[in-house]
């Protein structure tokens, strides 16, 4: 937190809104809170000075999660006497799962207010896989008739259960920045859906890498190639008459600038349009350029067999366009090699100033919120450029500047959140932490699970976003809303619809009331509390929803608990009680945006 | 809102058409006029417009093939790959010999010396042509105004991001890529009084978009089975009646409040919607993605009485056009799902005695362009596209035919086209077929005055 720390004067006055902080702060000894984010700050703000025995914070404030993010000993005493807090609040811990995790499982939150936030990103940073998308994608191909239901189960299976869920979690939220449709490569067989697979291996190594490399695997990946068909993507032809007969393909060349590194418009670093002018980054000159640097790949040999869709595509020199290739201000000569002219466009790409704020914006959408601030923006931009030892591009540094921004972690957001504030939760989000919360084992074969049909449950799915476009556009803004007259966007809203909104809770119920086939739910220790509805919906409210539930909401669950048949030992009333105290929740509109 | 009809929310903070403008003093005076001119329709008809969407790029030059000797060879030569380098004759042209049944002859003549065929995949809307069920337009695309080739080259009145995908499908729904809302939308705006209680049922979508994004939602959403309902949860309707309760919540926050607006509707569209529209039945939809939403379309269609609508827009989309590889099979298998779904879509408003008052239009990002990369073709601008009703003086092409060749007159690289007449154009045509009075027609279509004419005359 380089930015925050060179930023912060705690002499200042701090950055809160004015109406905020009356709401909020009610010590004026801890008024020093500084965010460390301009004219931007109204986002952050304090705690209301409750205190538990321990030193932590009832109600926790960002001055102290940031001074224990930073192990920096705070200038102000607590009425505790200690220097800093010792545990996280559970309710950030909770909200800090949702934003880097699929979800709450067993003991994540008490594990993760031992250890805040930064040491918790630090370890995840080093769990390596437990096994590869690719390896298991084969196991379920082997089990499982169809190749689509071997991806779907897998994946399911992988995002609600595997230890390295950080690394998972950043990795499908660039599975929806650098799209791959998988189920564009499913109905082309087995060998497709294995090249998916290992696509999403590639995006999960470089979460924690460096973007440059993630740019590399991204553009020779065959699931890319043939997704946006560069693989066996050849040369021009030219007449007698030196007339173009076939041009090289410019699928790639366009998206690979549009959507995964520069965007259409010149940006300031805090994403705002460059200098307040929509100027375009590129026109069809410097792609059709661009394009003849993407010819002549193809998949590795054929001797490897099924391997090969796990291998980068190779170069064929033959097929590789020999002309000069003029774009983004560049020009590699005409006659370069393909490896060098690839290095040398990916080397452009990477380094256009563009790429911190387009790709940040994006990433702190599928994390933390829809719309976070140009402050925040900046922030994440800056460690892109620079994570503080001189390299650009690594990807651990951009992920703790999301994670920790105090954007992301100011319990005001939680209290008091501002219409700019917050995402819609997607789909697929809710069905994994459902999935995690409820401790799925599995009684299949080979440990398979039995999640079929999920994409129409679900109303999304992995891997299956409808085009290179992902879901949603980080731009859309539903129309006819407020959110549209503000000006603000809820990218998430675009597949929310008169069908969806109501057909994704039939089907969480369905799965609640029946479980799916070979899986097991754990709901034990909640079946423990359906005699006491308050503790049950209080848990409830920290697991799914951070505590977002409002009091009322809050009484009508509980009331609603109350009027369902008491548990008695050898009936079933306790478990009934559990799986509709779940869905009250699941349905719940103040949990379904995200705080 | 009521439980017993789908009502628009009252027209609330109007802001202006497009997102970038600040003039909201006419927008708002002219929604006044949108008022009293939709009063003054009669209440005794039915009238409905469906755009049929193509997702991707439609490769037009493989829809309406060029079929002129000198034509035809001009599009085989730059679409075939010789095979001098690799892996043998590769074309993506249609072979001239399957064409020659499909001729088109329509009872406006082609320019001199020259001539299309419709690819054979299409043979269902040929029928409809002949029939005088469906017209062409030649040349249509996404413009600022009306452009010649000499400013395109200077960038003038260059509309922004030509040949994105994402930019140029908003382009051609809303008319700008930051407009707030659609054409469909404005156009719903426009006649949702005359559906009246529920109003909610003038712009529908079958497959999502932005096309119907209105000063009052993005459209109501139908699926195939109708409106979902809510299940009797663990069978124990207490249970079913809070969760629709907490459902329904309400909250300042501006997510919040936005997805229960949206929950709201669907509920109500149960109780209204689905008691007319479960009855409903139509014949002869093949089981396709696009024959299932014209289905759907026609089954509302044939709830109007019920449901007391007199004018619709409806959206439906096929995705998959994005031809880079796999041309022309792909294609062509695609192309067939449109005839017969579209050629389904005419006989059943047929049955239901509305072919007349029932007219469906295709859409697509944009064109594609006339070079092939061996086993596809590239984002173009200009397209053909058709248009098919009993109202559509049928049979006929309209706009402009361009010559085919790379470095032609119409060609701005690789044979993109530079449109010869605009969508703007495209639709101010329907909207005055739909109703819209001429005087209002810049609230829908702001650019329109822009243009010598706002008919294009394809429609009685």
């Amino acid at each position: 937190m380089q930015a925050i720390e060179t930023e912060c004067n705690p002499a200042a006055t701090p950055p809160v809104r004015q109406e905020t902080a009356a709401l909020v702060f009610t010590s004026a000894s801890i008024l020093t809170a500084c965010g460390g984010g301009g004219s931007e700050g109204g986002l952050i703000g304090g705690g209301t000075g409750e205190w538990n025995a321990d030193g932590s914070s009832k109600n926790a404030d960002i001055f102290f999660e940031q001074s224990a993010e930073l192990a920096t000993p705070m200038t102000v005493n607590t009425p505790t006497g200690v220097k800093y807090p010792k545990l996280m609040p559970r309710r950030s811990a909770a909200r800090f799962l949702v934003q880097a995790t699929f979800g709450v499982q067993g003991n994540d939150i008490d594990a993760l207010c031992a250890k805040w936030r930064s040491r918790w990103i630090d370890e995840q940073f080093e769990i390596p896989p437990k096994s590869s998308h690719y390896d298991d994608v084969l196991r379920y191909q082997a089990q499982i008739t169809t190749i689509e239901g071997s991806w779907d189960q897998h994946i399911w299976e992988s995002y609600a259960t595997a230890p390295d869920q950080l690394r998972k979690r950043v990795g499908f939220a660039l599975s929806q920045i650098m799209v791959v449709s998988v189920q564009s490569l499913l109905g082309g067989g087995g060998d497709r859906a294995l090249a998916g697979a290992a696509y999403f291996d590639w995006l999960e190594k470089g979460a924690f890498g460096n973007f440059r490399d993630l740019l590399n695997d991204v553009t020779l990946s065959p699931a890319m190639g043939w997704y946006l068909s560069t693989m066996n993507n050849n040369k021009a032809l030219y007449n007698e008459a030196n007339v173009a007969i076939r041009v090289p393909d410019e699928n790639y060349a366009r998206e690979v600038m549009q959507l995964f590194t520069i965007g259409t418009i010149e940006l300031n670093i805090d994403g705002n349009p460059k200098n307040g002018v929509l100027k375009e980054t590129y026109n069809n000159t410097d792609i059709q350029n661009l394009a003849r640097v993407f010819t002549g790949w193809r998949a590795d040999a054929m001797s490897l067999g099924i391997k090969r869709w796990n291998r980068p595509m190779i170069h064929d020199t033959n097929r590789h366009s020999p002309e000069e290739k003029k774009f983004l201000g560049v020009t590699i000569p005409a006659k370069t090699p393909g490896v060098e002219s690839l290095k040398i466009a990916l080397d452009t790409l990477f380094n256009h100033p563009n790429v911190g704020p387009f790709i940040g914006r994006q990433l702190i959408q599928r994390l933390v919120t829809s719309n976070p601030s140009p402050g925040y923006i900046e922030r994440v931009a800056r460690k892109f450029n620079d994570n503080g030892r001189g390299v650009r591009g690594d990807m651990r540094a951009v992920i703790k500047a999301i994670l920790l921004d105090p954007e992301a972690i100011s319990p005001l957001n939680i209290d008091k959140p501002r219409d700019e504030w917050g995402k819609l939760r997607e789909p697929v989000l809710r069905f994994t932490q459902l999935l995690r919360m409820l401790e799925p084992t599995s009684k299949g074969p080979d440990g398979i699970w039995g999640i079929t049909m999920a994409n129409a449950g679900v109303t999304q799915h992995p891997g299956r976003a409808p085009s290179v476009f992902n879901f949603f556009d980080p731009n859309h803004s539903p129309a006819g809303t407020n959110i549209q007259t503000k000006a603000l966007y809820a990218p998430e809203f675009q597949i929310a619809s008169e069908v969806s909104v109501i057909s994704v809770i039939n089907y969480f119920a369905s799965i609640l009331n029946t479980n799916p086939p070979y899986l097991e739910f754990n709901y034990q220790r909640f079946v423990d509390m359906a005699d006491k509805p308050v503790d049950l919906i209080a848990t409830l409210n920290l697991i799914l929803a951070n505590e977002s539930l409002a009091q009322p909401t809050v009484n009508l669950m509980v009331q609603t608990i109350e009027l369902l048949p008491k548990p008695a030992v050898g009936n079933t009333n306790a478990l009934l009680r559990v799986k509709v105290a779940i869905l009250m929740v699941l349905a719940s509109p103040e949990y379904l945006i995200q705080k | 809102m009521t439980n017993s009809s789908l009502s628009r929310r009252a027209f609330l903070n109007h802001s202006a058409a497009w997102g970038g403008m600040t003039a909201v003093a006419p927008w708002a005076m002219n929604l006044a006029l949108t008022a009293n001119a939709a009063a003054q329709v009669s209440n005794s008809d039915y009238k409905a417009l469906v755009l049929v969407f193509l997702l991707g790029g439609n490769d037009h030059y493989n829809t309406i093939v060029p079929f002129d000797l000198d034509s035809y060879n001009a599009y085989a030569k730059v679409r075939t790959d010789p095979g001098a380098i690799d892996d043998g004759l590769n074309t993506i042209a249609l072979a001239r010999s399957t064409l020659t049944s499909h001729q088109l002859n329509p009872l406006n003549p082609w320019p001199s010396g020259r001539s299309f065929a419709m690819n054979p995949a299409l043979a269902k809307l040929k029928s409809l042509f002949d029939t005088e069920k469906l017209a062409l337009l030649m040349n249509v695309g996404s413009l600022s105004g009306p452009l010649t080739k000499a400013n395109y080259l200077k960038g003038i009145d260059v509309p922004a991001k030509l040949f994105s995908h994402n930019d140029q499908t908003l382009t051609w729904v809303k008319g700008e890529i930051n407009s707030k809302t659609g054409f469909g939308g404005r156009l719903a705006d426009f006649i949702s009084s005359q559906n009246e209680p529920n109003t909610v049922l003038s712009g529908i979508n079958l497959n999502g978009g932005a096309f119907l994004g209105s000063s009052q939602g993005p459209g109501y959403r139908l699926g195939s089975s109708g409106a979902v309902p809510l299940t009797k949860f663990f069978n124990n309707d207490m249970v079913a009646a809070t969760v629709k309760k907490l459902m329904l919540q309400s909250g300042s926050h501006y997510m919040h409040s936005a997805y229960v607006d949206l929950t709201a509707q669907a509920f109500n569209a149960v109780d209204v919607v689905n008691p007319p529209f479960l009855k409903s039945s139509v014949a002869g939809f093949p089981a396709t993605p696009l024959g299932d939403q014209l289905k759907t379309i026609a089954r509302m269609i044939s709830c109007r009485n019920t449901l007391g609508v007199k004018r619709q827009v409806f959206y439906a989309t096929l995705g998959g056009f994005d031809t880079h590889a796999g041309m022309p099979d792909n294609h062509n298998a695609l192309l067939a799902q449109v005839a017969d779904a579209m050629s389904a879509f005419y006989e059943a408003t047929d049955d239901l005695g509305v072919a007349d008052q029932v007219t469906t239009f295709t859409g697509s990002d944009f064109g594609r362009t006339l070079s092939s990369n061996g086993d596809g073709s590239d984002h173009g601008w200009g397209s053909f596209h058709m248009v098919m009703g009993g109202a559509v003086k049928g049979k006929r092409w309209y706009g402009g035919v361009p010559t085919i060749a790379v470095d032609g007159p119409d060609d701005v690289g690789s044979g993109r086209l530079l449109p010869s007449v605009s969508v703007d154009q495209y639709m101010s045509t329907l909207a005055l077929w739909f109703g819209a009075p001429s005087s209002i027609l810049d609230t829908i279509i702001p650019r329109i005055k822009r243009y010598n004419t706002s008919d294009l005359g394809f429609m009685r």
